[in-house]
């Protein structure tokens, strides 16, 4: 276990990165945009898990979680990529048909 | 474009509400709980102990999720372009084989590492998906797309409920280890652990395509 403390500016940048991602993947219509999009919102959240309001080495329970969390968002990138590759193979166009015509 | 001037406002005030929360709320961890149960655990790392002891049954699922996302990866079938031979360069000619005994080296330290420090099965497991990438693009495929690799792949999620099963049917809880094989049982599920994430990373980075 690391016993460097997490300053609050961690978990600050977390947090914009959290909500510009959500940003992006509102805005985003191109499907590729959305996955990285979700995959930094992730990112954001587990910055955010593992700041240590007390100055403390983060709980371990939180680096578990966010250990369990970046394996999951792993998992789901690669089978979004998949989708999206085979979306693309068959409609031809990296987009859902309701975004693209927005 | 008013719609997203809309969204633009909204994640700005969010960012201020999450900035207000964050400082203001006094959190109580359960950092106090896994040190003072540490001895019991059979390791010395406390994240280990919450991934394969105290919690043991999420990373039992957390597995299950790869597993799973793997199985789905490999059902949408795309096959229509296969993936493309490799054409290596010079450097992974020359890096890769001098490469390959290092990583396989750092995969075990990370692997035996994760009792007393930060280390563990997923990091470990992360380290063969790169050995087993890096192999794919210098050629020959390591070919894991056959049958082997996925039996490979499953072996994780399987031999960790096995491992429950038997701590079930032998009188504890289901995964409530023995006290004196605490160690053994879960260096043996991290190692297995280790070349099953290894395989299941790699074939997902693949995206369940086989070679041309």
């Amino acid at each position: 276990m690391s016993g460097a403390e997490v300053p609050l500016a961690y978990a600050l940048v977390g947090m914009v990165v959290l909500v510009r991602a959500l940003y992006a993947l509102f805005v985003r219509p191109h499907l590729l945009h959305k996955l990285v999009a979700g995959n930094l919102a992730a990112s954001g959240v587990f910055l955010v898990i593992t700041y240590a309001p007390d100055g403390g080495p983060p709980d371990p329970v939180a680096q578990a979680l966010v250990l369990t969390g970046i394996v999951v968002s792993v998992a789901v990138t690669a089978y979004g990529a998949a989708l999206l590759a085979r979306l693309n193979e068959t409609s031809g166009k990296p987009y859902l048909e309701h975004d693209h015509e927005a | 474009m008013g719609a997203r001037a809309v969204l633009a406002v909204l994640a700005i005030a969010l960012t201020g509400w999450l900035a207000v929360h964050l400082t203001s709320t006094p959190v109580a961890g359960l950092g106090q709980q896994v040190d003072a149960h540490l001895h019991a655990s059979g390791v010395a790392s406390p994240i280990t102990a919450v991934l394969l002891n105290f919690r043991a049954l999420d990373t039992l699922y957390e597995v299950s999720v790869l597993a799973v996302a793997l199985i789905a990866t490999l059902s949408l079938e795309p096959t229509r372009q296969p993936r493309v031979p490799p054409s290596p360069g010079p450097l992974l000619v020359w890096l890769v084989p001098r490469l390959t005994p290092v990583m396989l080296l750092l995969a075990g330290y990370l692997w035996w590492a994760g009792s007393t420090r930060p280390g563990g099965a997923f990091q470990a497991g992360a380290t063969i998906a790169g050995l087993l990438l890096l192999l794919a693009l210098k050629g020959p495929d390591p070919g894991l797309q056959g049958r082997g690799g996925h039996a490979l792949a499953m072996a994780g999620p399987l031999w960790f409920l096995l491992v429950g099963s038997a701590t079930a049917l032998a009188g504890s809880a289901f995964l409530q280890y023995p006290d004196a094989w605490v160690k053994t049982l879960i260096l043996t599920v991290e190692g297995v652990l280790t070349a099953a994430i290894g395989v299941t990373l790699a074939l997902l980075a693949g995206g369940g395509r086989r070679q041309a």
